[in-house]
């Protein structure tokens, strides 16, 4: 097991030390002097030359590289080159509240998606089920803005329950922190219960015609019983894998829910980054987005082994 | 049996979707008890990347800081007039060319250090000597500051200028202490009511107000001004009571809903900004006057604010606004003729005319573009829209480099037609050697010669239709409608929240 | 999704609507090229109309015709779609197939190295890519598409390794290669026909994907630029408008929501209709072409209904009129009574397909959905039919009065749970406390021979005969009068086959219960059963004591079984010389050279890092025109000398050399001439044809490489087909078979088939590995026999491997027995199988189920 993980521990390595490379190398051939976006338009080539100087960015491309990289190892992002501000920081709070609203979107997804996932396959030849599946087909196909746009308009606008956006974060008061975070979240949350609701539904469908499952019946269980006691914890393991996945491609497609409800996440800062030419911000933004996805895939990697013994196996 | 089982769940799905947005035409509520409070929400698009405008283009910095935070020696209100500000008074000497300004007793920097006739002489100095920007060129025309006394500065010009004294109540004319030790992109130090409390990137920014301001102390204490990346999310938080007050809402389809709502009130203020359909005078097909009136009698200036801003905003004819002095009705000067664009491009051996369109990802510009594409195919003109992204695109590609034949960009600057039009290196590329002389003459006239000589400037670029100013963009201002005191007119770049309170009803 | 459901013509609900909706997206998006009702660029019409007559979709802020902006916007989701998909399909599918065919064919670390590659752009999700190269390059419509098309490559990489890996392992591209086949045939031949479908899949998934990425992308202003018409931008712009002019978010909102829906239903109907589960029903019906081959045993019933003969005891276990239909009206069980007194065993034999394992399931209330039973079921001491109960009344039952222990070991067990957990449920369900479980639960292990502390131990570490062990522990646990069990031993080792038999007699004769038997082996029922049930076609058409039954079968079927079951051994050859047991010692002084030799060869593989030697030096010569055979249990090494003998594995060290053919380790290869005289025939006749290709095809594949030809054969089309039409002839196969595809021939057919493609270009050697194994003791002694039959003919030197020394016995005249990787005895078979000099033989004869007559 040991072995296991730091061999997963390399690949982690050597993976973030390529898409590191692979961020610098596309960013550096971005349009738009950064200097010159820093400096307004019409500034003087001199002033455009000290700032170079100053942010480092007349350097060989190898030199600043490291220097780069050295400041992530170090947890030093930098200061932006366009807001004069501190990355650390800045990132770390996107970080918690684009954190924040995935964790909680993927819980509400859970919550709603494995009992109507497990419904669906047990119930697969009756009408209750084929209905759990069309709706969770529908709702695969429904982008996740338009839901937002709707709890929006219909929450926040209509009935004035919940305020329409923007964001508070829990050490701030809890109770507005629940408030703001609601809407982002369960829009965040509902096309990917219907992902979820998916996945669960196959994999339970699957557990359902393994052995195993007869031998647990045979030994006097019923077959919910024999489901719920045996079956879930073995269809866990696929639905780790899909929760993983869409985990990670959440955390960028949170984007688009952090556009409708204001809410200030990483996306957005990266979004607005680009916007501003705030190369460094993109840069060490992408950074740890990669870091983050990596990281997922290691952790995801961990829960199966927690989940599975014969993965556990030390050679 | 499934298969129709499915489309009736496709049905429900589509149906209840339609009634979920039909609730949400009814109206919304917002508002309640507001007598008594101090603090106010304010959303706003367009956020600042920092605080500091003398490095940092862009009206996002001075709208938020201007008059809040800083502070100039004049200031311009809500008419587009000078009134004094930092300065009591100031005289002017025979010649026009001296302005010896009589400061206020008594005021200081938010950092607690008093505000003397040596930092109006450092803050001028530095405008001309550190900032980076173009705009520093509007100093150009100093030839000396003097502290005559700790409250008494004189400035002399180079030649007389109608133009300086306006400027001075602009982001240029912001008074900074003249030991400035801090780094302006993180820290704001002016002599106004409000200080910058909290920047939270992405979110908002915090005023607060001064215990020690110098004049009177605004009725708010504690701003927060919001920023939305999306004009929808701006404006559903004003129609959710999430802000109190939307400012430059850009959503203009919207107001025709909010203006139905009793809670909240909607005004148009006037702004500085034209929203100019540019030609680049410097290239083909535009270096050719015909082909340029061409444009200008194809386009339905009407039908262009009707369909992209839902007709807010005013039609002007001209770069410049009704608030300028020397504003003239020049809309008239090009009627809707496509019959007669046609004959000027036939005269112009330019029938079957293709261009590229270069538009700003801005929504304002991406709507102009679409309608004015459509009118031009009227006239056999083939407008390609090539989407540059704002600003960094734009302002390399168009403004730096040149490199594009037509484009649409807000000129929010106040008075600036001399910027877009005198240059000849500026982005438009319109060279006319003769306006730089009657420019300059009004400049060192009098008043009256002054708005003669830019009248007649005004009328030299719409009779060479160096480009179309489409419309005069609205600053639409959506508030809670026990909000008072709204500075709606954005004669500057400033938003001025000095003069807000919540009225007692 | 039933089974039952799903093979009913049209029944595919997903497919049809998700290819209509794909289909109505793909004509509006080609109509729009030629036709829109108006400019969908133009703004034309009065602003924001509601839709109408004039305009369908009413028209948007701009007067646009929004109808006509569906349309074309029909066009930028397809072409975005399309790009992205082919982007990711044609660099994805190349680097899987890449990486699936280098680690199939052993080089594991350069096929990591491409996967690892790959997954590092698994940290970049399409929508990143998609803003930070719309930062670079531009956001617009082409930048949309590379990014989302780069993002999903990964995705695409792992499903086509996935899909090549799992070709690899078939021994269908083992066929190939042994035909001499090159690596791209065999990637254009049978990997990427086989992997399409699921490609096809993602394919279809990553549309929708695409799809809704594109709105989400065209939401955030970096789609596709205006004024082009784009669903995703629709949508964003109509957010204005929502309550002023809700069409404007409806009608994009729809359509977009139809693409996708459509997409992902094409994508879960192909997966259904691909299911590799569902491939292999239509082998079902196959019986009946089956009967060409095989004469029909089947003869009209006329026995006695059986249970008006039985002595009436009190039945332990009491099956009266069972019948059991499937929902479609397939009758499975058709009147079948049997009892089971309490301490008697009772054997129950048939084929496969016979309908054992339904009565088995019929008697514990297990039966699979779709399937239903009507008749009787009764236990001592409970009341009334269990038929009757409910489920939840039947799980009471279970375990406690009636248990079962199934066929597959590997699978029977919840490989999360600890084993001892798994035993002392058995017992908790039934009420005994959590303490007293656990503990009996240990005893029962330490009962059924299990070591000291297998209770903590997983499934997984466990060998198959153990987790067999535990399986019984777990049915016993709670000492039921009746013990089901289904085919126990069939996929074990004979030696653990003949323990675990012997402990499941022991403790059921122990406990006094009933033992309901099921098997397919005639010689495991006369050692177990005192009395014997034998099915055919789900009826039961004898029944009597063991030994009455087997000396005197009444029925024809029993006759032909129980002379299909009896392997006699091959009578002594008298033309081949008998050579020296060790050939290592022997001196080819005047015997010709062996056709292959095999010199101290040794086999080390790596399996997780640590090292494992599946062969320990093995020496063993064939002379030509020997029928040669090797008899051992799984895990002897038997496989992997084969394997190597046929130039498919290389040895780690030692001597090979084949038909000439110099397969040493050390030596370079030239496999051209050894293809060409040495072919195989596999084990499992459902794995080793190609699914997607026909017969005639299959059998005509050694001859596309012209090396394989020999002079005079065939080397036109023409003459192929001639070579192929002879071939299926000569094994007994109808003409019109070569049209056909395998999955219409039951699994002696497919056996035959398998045997026509190796001899079809006339090797010298055949290479047998367990051919009948997998085959039913009817068809098991024809295809021995046609094997044994073409030898003679065609002068071939046979090599044959086998874990039963009765077929061994039945074909070869010369044996090598394996164990643990090394050869422990070889000789003339007779004197092998008759005189067996080493332990391990003696063994292995022993606890061979001999058919007691």
């Amino acid at each position: 097991m040991v072995r296991h993980l730091a061999s997963h521990a390399a690949q982690l390595v050597v993976t973030l030390l390529v898409a590191t490379v692979a961020i610098f190398v596309l960013l550096r051939v971005l349009p738009g002097d950064p200097a010159a976006v820093a400096l307004g338009i019409e500034a003087s080539p001199e002033a455009l030359a000290a700032w170079r100087a100053e942010h480092g960015t007349d350097g060989s491309l190898v030199v600043q590289y490291l220097q780069w990289v050295g400041g992530l190892l170090t947890g030093d992002l930098g200061t932006s080159y366009v807001t004069s501000q501190e990355l650390t920081p800045l990132v770390a709070d996107r970080v918690q509240v684009t954190g924040i609203l995935v964790l909680l979107g993927m819980l509400i997804a859970l919550v709603v998606a494995v009992p109507v996932g497990t419904l669906a396959a047990v119930w697969h030849r009756n009408a209750g089920g084929v209905t759990l599946s069309a709706v969770s087909q529908v709702g695969v196909a429904v982008p996740n803005f338009l839901v937002g746009v709707l709890l929006v308009a219909l929450f926040a606008v209509r009935l004035g329950w919940l305020p329409s956006g923007g964001w508070t974060a829990p050490a701030d008061g809890l109770g507005e922190f629940w408030r703001h975070v609601l809407l982002p979240a369960v829009a965040l949350g509902s096309v990917q219960a219907a992902i979820i609701t998916r996945y669960v539904r196959s994999a339970v469908l699957e557990i359902m015609r393994e052995d195993f499952l007869r031998t647990a019946r045979a030994k006097g269980l019923t077959f919910t019983g024999a489901l719920v006691r045996h079956g879930l914890r073995n269809a866990g393991v696929p639905i780790v894998t899909v929760v993983g996945v869409q985990i990670a491609s959440m955390l960028i497609g949170a984007v688009v829910i952090e556009r409708v409800f204001a809410v200030p996440g990483l996306g957005s800062l990266l979004l607005d980054s680009v916007g501003n030419r705030d190369l460094l911000a993109v840069q060490s933004i992408v950074a740890v987005l990669v870091v983050l996805v990596v990281l997922l895939n290691f952790l995801v990697d961990l829960v199966y082994t927690l989940l599975d013994p014969r993965l556990r196996r030390a050679a | 049996m499934q298969n129709l089982s499915r489309r009736l769940v496709g049905a429900v799905v589509v149906l209840t979707s339609a009634a979920l947005l039909t609730a949400c035409s009814a109206g919304s509520s917002s508002g309640g008890a507001s007598a008594g409070r101090t603090d106010v929400v304010v959303g706003l698009t367009g956020e600042p990347t920092n605080l500091d405008f003398t490095t940092t283009s862009g009206s996002a910095i001075p709208q938020l800081l201007m008059n809040n935070v800083y502070e100039g020696l004049v200031t311009i209100d809500q008419e587009g007039e000078v009134q004094p500000q930092l300065a009591e008074k100031w005289s002017i000497n025979g010649d026009r060319t001296v302005y010896t300004f009589t400061l206020h007793d008594g005021v200081t920097f938010s950092d607690g250090s008093p505000f003397t006739a040596d930092d109006v002489v450092a803050s001028i100095g530095r405008v001309q000597d550190d900032w980076t920007l173009s705009l520093k060129s509007k100093m150009d025309v100093v030839k000396s500051v003097e502290a005559v006394s700790d409250t008494e500065v004189a400035v002399t010009l180079t030649h007389p200028s109608n133009a300086w004294l306006f400027d001075m109540g602009t982001s240029v004319g912001a008074m900074f202490p003249d030991d400035l030790s801090v780094d302006l992109a993180t820290e704001a130090v002016g002599t106004g009511p409000y200080t910058v409390e909290e920047v939270a990137t992405g979110e908002h920014v915090t005023l607060a107000a001064r215990d020690d301001y110098w004049g009177e102390a605004p009725a708010i204490t504690d701003v927060t001004v919001r920023y939305f990346a999306d004009a929808n999310a701006q404006a559903n938080a004003v129609r959710a009571g999430d802000i109190d007050m939307a400012y430059n809402m850009q959503a203009p389809d919207l107001l025709a809903g909010l203006e139905q709502d009793q809670d909240l009130q909607v005004i148009d203020g006037t702004s500085t900004g034209e929203v100019l359909l540019a030609l680049n005078n410097a290239r083909p097909p535009f270096d050719d006057l015909n082909v340029r009136r061409a444009i200008m009698y194809a386009i339905d200036r009407k039908a262009v604010l009707d369909t992209a801003w839902a007709g807010h905003g005013e039609l002007i004819g001209s770069m410049v606004p009704p608030t300028d002095p020397y504003y003239q009705d020049l809309t008239g000067a090009y009627p809707y003729d496509p019959d007669r664009a046609r004959e000027l491009l036939a005269e112009a051996g330019a029938e079957d005319l293709s261009i590229t369109f270069d538009v700003p990802t801005r929504p304002y510009a991406e709507a102009v573009a679409q309608v004015v594409v459509s009118q031009l195919a009227e006239v056999g003109i083939d407008a390609k829209i090539v989407p540059a992204e704002f600003p960094a695109v734009w302002l390399d590609k168009v403004f730096t480099e040149h490199d594009y034949e037509m484009s649409v960009i807000l000129h929010t600057e106040a008075r600036d037609m001399l910027t877009v039009f005198g240059d000849p290196d500026y982005y438009v590329g319109y060279d006319n050697p003769e306006l730089g002389e009657v420019a300059e003459k009004a400049d060192e006239g009098s008043p009256d010669q002054y708005v003669a000589g830019m009248q007649e400037v005004s009328r030299m670029i719409v009779d060479d239709a160096a480009s179309d100013p489409l419309f005069l963009f609205p600053n639409t201002v959506v508030a809670d409608a026990a909000l008072s005191g709204i500075a709606a007119n954005a004669t500057t770049e400033s938003m001025d929240l000095t003069g807000l309170r919540w009225s007692d009803s | 999704m039933s089974a039952a459901g799903r093979r009913r013509p049209g029944a595919h609900p997903q497919l049809v609507i998700g290819a209509v909706l794909v289909g109505l997206v793909l004509v509006t998006a080609l109509v729009s090229l030629v036709w829109t009702p108006y400019d969908p660029v133009h703004a034309g019409a009065e602003r924001l109309l509601p839709p109408g007559a004039e305009h369908w979709f009413g028209t948007d802020r701009f007067g646009r015709d929004v109808f006509s902006q569906v349309m074309a916007g029909a066009q930028i989701t397809l072409l975005v779609g399309l790009v992205a998909v082919g982007i990711a399909a044609l660099v994805g599918v190349p680097l899987g197939v890449l990486a699936g065919m280098l680690q199939g064919s052993g080089r594991g670390r350069p096929a990591a190295v491409l996967m690892r590659g790959t997954d590092i752009l698994l940290a970049f999700p399409g929508l990143l890519l998609a803003i930070v190269l719309g930062a670079v390059y531009g956001a617009g419509t082409v930048t949309a598409m590379v990014a989302l098309g780069i993002g999903s490559i990964p995705a695409f990489a792992r499903v086509a390794r996935g899909g090549t890996l799992q070709v690899m392992r078939s021994d269908y591209v083992l066929a190939a290669r042994a035909a001499n086949r090159g690596e791209v045939a065999i990637a254009a031949r049978h990997v990427l026909p086989n992997i399409a479908g699921t490609v096809l899949v993602q394919c279809s998934v990553n549309f929708a994907i695409a799809v809704l990425a594109e709105a989400g992308l065209s939401f955030l202003g970096l789609g596709t630029p205006p004024p082009t018409p784009s669903w995703g931008r629709m949508l964003q712009e109509s957010q204005q408008f929502l309550g002023l002019a809700d069409h404007l978010a409806i009608v994009p909102g729809v359509a977009i929501a139809v693409a996708v829906l459509g997409f992902n239903l094409l994508g879960d109907g192909l997966r259904d209709v691909l299911d590799p589960r569902l491939k292999t029903e239509p082998a079902a019906p196959s019986r009946v072409d089956a009967s060409q081959v095989e004469p029909p045993l089947v003869e009209p019933v006329e026995t006695p209904d059986p249970s008006q003969v039985e002595p009436v005891e009190t039945p332990a276990l009491d099956l009266r009129h069972l019948t059991v239909r499937t929902t479609s009206g397939r009758t499975l069980l058709d009147d079948l009574s049997l009892r089971v007194a309490a301490g008697e065993r009772v054997g129950l034999i048939g084929e496969s397909g016979s309908g054992k394992t339904m009565t088995a399931l019929a008697a514990l209330g297990l039966l699979p959905d779709g399937v239903a039973a009507t008749g009787h079921v009764g236990l001592a001491g409970v009341d009334g039919n269990l038929l009757d109960r409910g489920e939840r009344a039947l799980a009471r039952l279970r375990g406690q009065e009636i248990s079962m222990v199934f066929q597959e070991p590997m699978t029977a067990l919840n490989p999360l749970v600890r084993v001892g957990h798994q035993v002392a449920e058995a017992m908790t369900l039934h009420g005994t406390d959590g303490r007293t479980a656990t503990l009996r639960a240990a005893e029962l292990l330490a009962e059924v021979g299990l070591p000291d502390g297998a209770a903590r131990r997983y499934p997984h570490e466990l060998s198959g005969g153990q987790r067999q062990r535990v399986v019984l522990a777990m049915a016993l646990a709670d000492d039921p009068a009746v013990l089901v069990a289904d085919e126990p031993t069939t996929a074990l080792d004979v030696t653990v086959q003949r323990q675990v038999l012997d402990l499941m007699t022991r403790l059921v004769s122990d406990r006094g219960a009933g033992l309901l038997f099921i098997t397919h082996d005639l010689a495991v029922v006369s050692q177990v059963c005192e009395r014997v049930v034998v099915l055919l076609d789900g009826v039961v058409v004898e029944e009597g004591p063991v030994e009455e039954v087997f000396a005197h079968p009444r029925h024809e079927y029993t006759r032909r079984l129980l002379a299909a079951s009896t392997l006699e051994p091959r009578p002594s050859p008298s033309l081949v010389e008998p050579v020296e047991t060790r050939p290592s010692l022997v001196e080819p002084v005047e015997t010709p050279a062996p056709l292959v030799r095999v010199q101290d060869v040794t086999r080390t593989y790596a399996h997780r890092g640590q090292p494992v030697q599946a062969l320990r030096g093995v020496s063993l010569a064939v002379q030509e025109g020997q029928r040669f055979g090797i008899v051992g249990e799984s895990g002897s090494g038997k496989s992997t000398l084969l394997r190597i003998v046929a130039g498919l594995d290389r040895a780690t060290s030692g001597r090979v050399v084949t038909a000439g053919v110099e397969l040493s380790p050390a030596e370079p290869r030239d496999l051209g001439g050894l293809r060409s005289a040495l072919q195989l025939v596999f084990q499992d006749p459902y794995g080793s044809l190609d699914p997607r290709m026909t017969v005639g095809d299959i059998v005509a594949e050694p001859l596309l490489n012209a090396r394989n030809v020999r002079d005079g054969g065939p080397r036109s089309a023409a003459g192929r087909r001639d070579a192929v039409r002879e071939m299926l002839d000569a094994v007994g196969l109808p003409l019109d078979a070569a049209g056909r595809y395998p999955h219409q021939f039951s699994g002696g057919q497919r056996q035959r088939i398998a045997i026509a493609r190796a001899l079809v270009c006339r090797p010298r050697i055949l290479v047998a590995d367990e051919p009948v194994s997998a085959l039913d003791v009817s068809v098991r002694r024809q295809v021995l026999d046609l094997l044994a039959r073409l030898a003679d003919e065609r002068a071939l030197t046979l090599l044959l491997v086998s874990h039963d020394l009765g077929v061994v016995r039945h074909v070869c005249d010369h044996v090598a027995v394996m164990h643990d990787g090394l050869i422990v005895e070889q000789g003339p078979t007779g004197q092998v199988y008759d005189d067996p000099q080493d332990e391990y033989t003696r063994r292995l004869r022993a606890a061979t189920p001999q058919l007691a007559r």
